[in-house]
């Protein structure tokens, strides 16, 4: 299977000034677990998830931009690799969240997001489907 | 009331999903995909914790022949931070943040009872640190 069939597609993204509360903010009511953290032209700069917002806990976030607290992102995940590649980065680089970005074009634009929890439905071994199937047995 | 006073006891969701020692990972993974979970309580038969199995624990598992193995192989007592629902709310984050977890398990005071009363979740504490300043501005 490849990394595009399992991400989760489309990005929920913020500037590097943008204060940290908006950040915050912009988690809770999107339901989302990370926020990429793009310059002016679109580009992956770095990854804010709960990890790295918790150390700020009863702090003033609307006095920190999301540059200060994001975790750099360096590296380039294409859609079209195998999963079990993209497990491996996770595992070596304890990147929880993978950032894949669009190979074709000139700036590295977000394309998904790549969780624990999407390697986990991978595990699972469930089918399309099959979720309905599980819960019907389970009563 | 002001988040520096507040207890874990205002912030448990009550309950958890669990599993046994015996359970294979697969049945774990496919526990968490189909409650919609990051997280699977690894409990004994009296009901007593024995560890917490998380989605990226579930990443560092994998490829170790995920299909034989069972929970109790990759759960450990190291992995799991327990608290008690009188502890501030504020050191329970420090330990989320030390211990490298974002999901707290709470049980009661009194020594030698285990039973899970529910659990902390990081995502509960990112979304009152985004309510808590849209207070803050209003004040």
């Amino acid at each position: 299977m490849k990394i595009c069939d399992l991400m989760h597609k489309g990005v929920i993204s913020c500037n590097i000034e943008d204060r940290v509360n908006d950040v915050a903010r912009m988690m809770e009511d999107n339901l989302f677990r990370s926020v990429v953290v793009v310059n002016e032209t679109g580009g992956v700069r770095g990854l804010i998830t709960y990890r790295e917002l918790l150390p700020h806990f009863g702090e003033d976030l609307a006095k920190m931009s999301a540059q200060d607290i994001m975790r750099p992102y360096r590296i380039e995940v294409d859609p079209q690799w195998p999963v079990e590649k993209a497990i491996e980065l996770m595992k070596r680089l304890r990147y929880y969240h993978l950032i894949i970005v669009d190979p074709h074009v000139g700036t590295k634009w977000p394309v998904g997001i790549l969780s624990s929890f999407d390697v986990v439905r991978y595990m699972a071994q469930l089918e399309e489907g099959r979720f309905e199937q599980m819960l019907r047995l389970s009563k | 009331m002001r988040m520096s006073e507040e207890r874990v006891s205002n912030c448990i969701r009550r309950g958890a999903i669990t599993c046994s020692a015996e359970t294979s990972l697969i049945f774990v993974a496919q526990i968490m995909v189909v409650n919609r979970i990051r997280y699977c309580v690894v409990i004994n038969d009296n009901h007593e914790v024995l560890g917490l199995i998380s989605a990226d624990m579930m990443i560092d598992a994998f490829d170790k022949g995920i299909d034989q193995m069972k929970a109790k192989e990759i759960v450990s007592r190291n992995a799991i931070v327990t608290v008690s629902p009188s502890m501030l709310l504020t050191e329970a984050v420090d330990l989320m943040v030390k211990k490298r977890v974002e999901h707290i398990v709470v049980i009661p005071d009194k020594p030698g009872s285990s039973a899970v009363i529910g659990l902390v979740f990081a995502r509960d504490i990112v979304a009152r640190m985004a309510r808590s300043q849209e207070q803050d501005g209003r004040a």
